[in-house]
């Protein structure tokens, strides 16, 4: 899949596809479906289907991209006969994608900037592509996700210990980069 | 992760990041930790615990004190009634809860959420057996002009519509700035909620995708350039008597 080429500006979709699909494939069955292809597919699908879809927003060509992923992860699922996963993440990309807004969102020093914007979910998404992938995980499990930490520790397959330093070292650096590009 | 990577640094290393765990974990249960008496109850690592303390005030992620949990109520779906019965005519991102009045009407209980709107069951106020779904927009996005400009295109498309299996829209208001919609109440569930039941059962599979495909055809007729950009299992509603109807989740 890694030979189909996607046109630039269609990278900016990339983190944050990767960001929801992170969220909603635990590390078990990573070695079964590989993130990096199910969202380059994703992009690929998108761009084939370009046509038509111009006069799109951003927030809905946002929805249409959780939509094609939505597919292809259940498509993927089916042929691992993991069907009974299928219907547990219905309205979860969107409530990952929300709670990646809410977050850019409670970010702002100033209150007046305070407005909810799916947009938003894009550049928390490019700036979590600059924390280590395991930081950028626990963090949109912990506080996009909503995830308790017990539970983030069985989707990472991680100690209780590790997960505390992710959560940790993650929000710093994601501190760092918030308080410089918002 | 730190420069000093001894035997000992390793040791307060994990020590930190096992009460942040653990921190977590008190939140997790419903309990209310208080960041500060946590950090100075282990005088060794205060200063990094009340470090990160700081970085998720900053970004507004630390749990409350108090019983009353906001980060919690986000995430969890769960809260309870509360003791006035109408919203804070001061605030409209405060969600409305059971028990509150929005316009002419009185909220009953959450039916469900989408990408910005919230769905409940609500009744007329001065008719209690008038039961209804009322759509309004999440808080946080309650102030977005764009969002609001969303909801009334919904409203209006859905208004556009004439069709057994796509519900009626009754009323579209606004109560101390925040918009909602009024339509007709399904209390069948969504077809995600019986998945299970149409595995066996293709006739009935079939006869459910039949008239969600004619719907969605009268939806896309009556509204050209109109499209519903999330046709799902969870968006389409059954009545008590098992017809089908589709949520409206249309966009142009």
């Amino acid at each position: 899949m890694s030979h189909r080429r996607v046109p630039e500006e269609f990278g900016a979709f990339r983190g944050y596809l990767m960001a929801l699909a992170v969220a909603q494939v635990s590390r078990d069955l990573r070695h079964r479906i590989d993130l990096s292809d199910l969202v380059q597919e994703t992009l690929y699908e998108a761009v084939r289907d370009w046509t038509g879809a111009r006069e799109r927003t951003r927030a809905e060509t946002m929805a249409w991209l959780r939509s094609l992923l939505r597919c292809n992860l259940i498509d993927r699922l089916r042929r691992l006969r993991l069907e009974r996963r299928v219907v547990t993440f219905d309205d979860a990309l969107e409530r990952t994608s929300q709670g990646l807004s809410n977050l850019v969102q409670s970010g702002r020093s100033n209150p007046e900037a305070r407005i909810v914007r799916e947009e938003d979910a894009l550049a928390l998404a490019e700036l979590l592509e600059r924390l280590s992938p395991s930081q950028a995980e626990a963090i949109v499990l912990k506080h996009c996700q909503g995830m308790s930490v017990a539970a983030i520790g069985r989707h990472m397959n991680r100690t209780p210990e590790a997960v505390g330093g992710l959560l940790r070292h993650g929000m710093r650096r994601l501190r760092e980069l918030l308080h410089g590009e918002i | 992760m730190s420069e000093d990577a001894t035997p000992q640094a390793d040791e307060r290393e994990a020590l930190i990041n096992l009460a942040i765990y653990d921190y977590h974990a008190a939140v997790d249960r419903g309990e209310s930790p208080d960041p500060v008496e946590w950090a100075n109850a282990r005088p060794e690592i205060s200063t990094e615990l009340a470090a990160y303390f700081d970085d998720l005030a900053k970004l507004d992620l630390l749990a409350p004190v108090m019983s009353s949990d906001r980060n919690r109520a986000r995430t969890t779906d769960s809260w309870s009634p509360r003791a006035s019965g109408a919203i804070d005519p001061h605030s409209s991102a405060e969600s409305p809860r059971p028990g509150d009045l929005l316009g002419d009407y009185v909220i009953l209980e959450r039916l469900g959420e989408g990408g910005q709107g919230v769905v409940w069951k609500a009744c007329a106020k001065d008719a209690l057996e008038i039961v209804v779904a009322l759509k309004t927009l999440r808080s946080s996005s309650a102030r977005d002009p764009a969002s609001t400009d969303r909801l009334r295109a919904d409203a209006r498309a859905i208004a556009q519509m004439r069709h057994v299996n796509i519900i009626k829209i009754f009323y579209f208001g606004e109560d101390r700035g925040r918009r909602f919609f009024v339509m007709e109440l399904m209390e069948g569930g969504t077809v995600a909620d019986r998945l299970a039941s149409y595995v066996n059962d293709p006739r009935s599979a079939a006869i459910l995708v039949e008239k969600v495909a004619r719907a969605v055809h009268h939806a896309h007729t009556r509204n050209p350039g109109v499209i519903h950009l999330d046709l799902k299992p969870r968006n389409i509603l059954l009545s008590s008597e098992g017809s089908r109807r589709s949520r409206t989740s249309v966009s142009r």
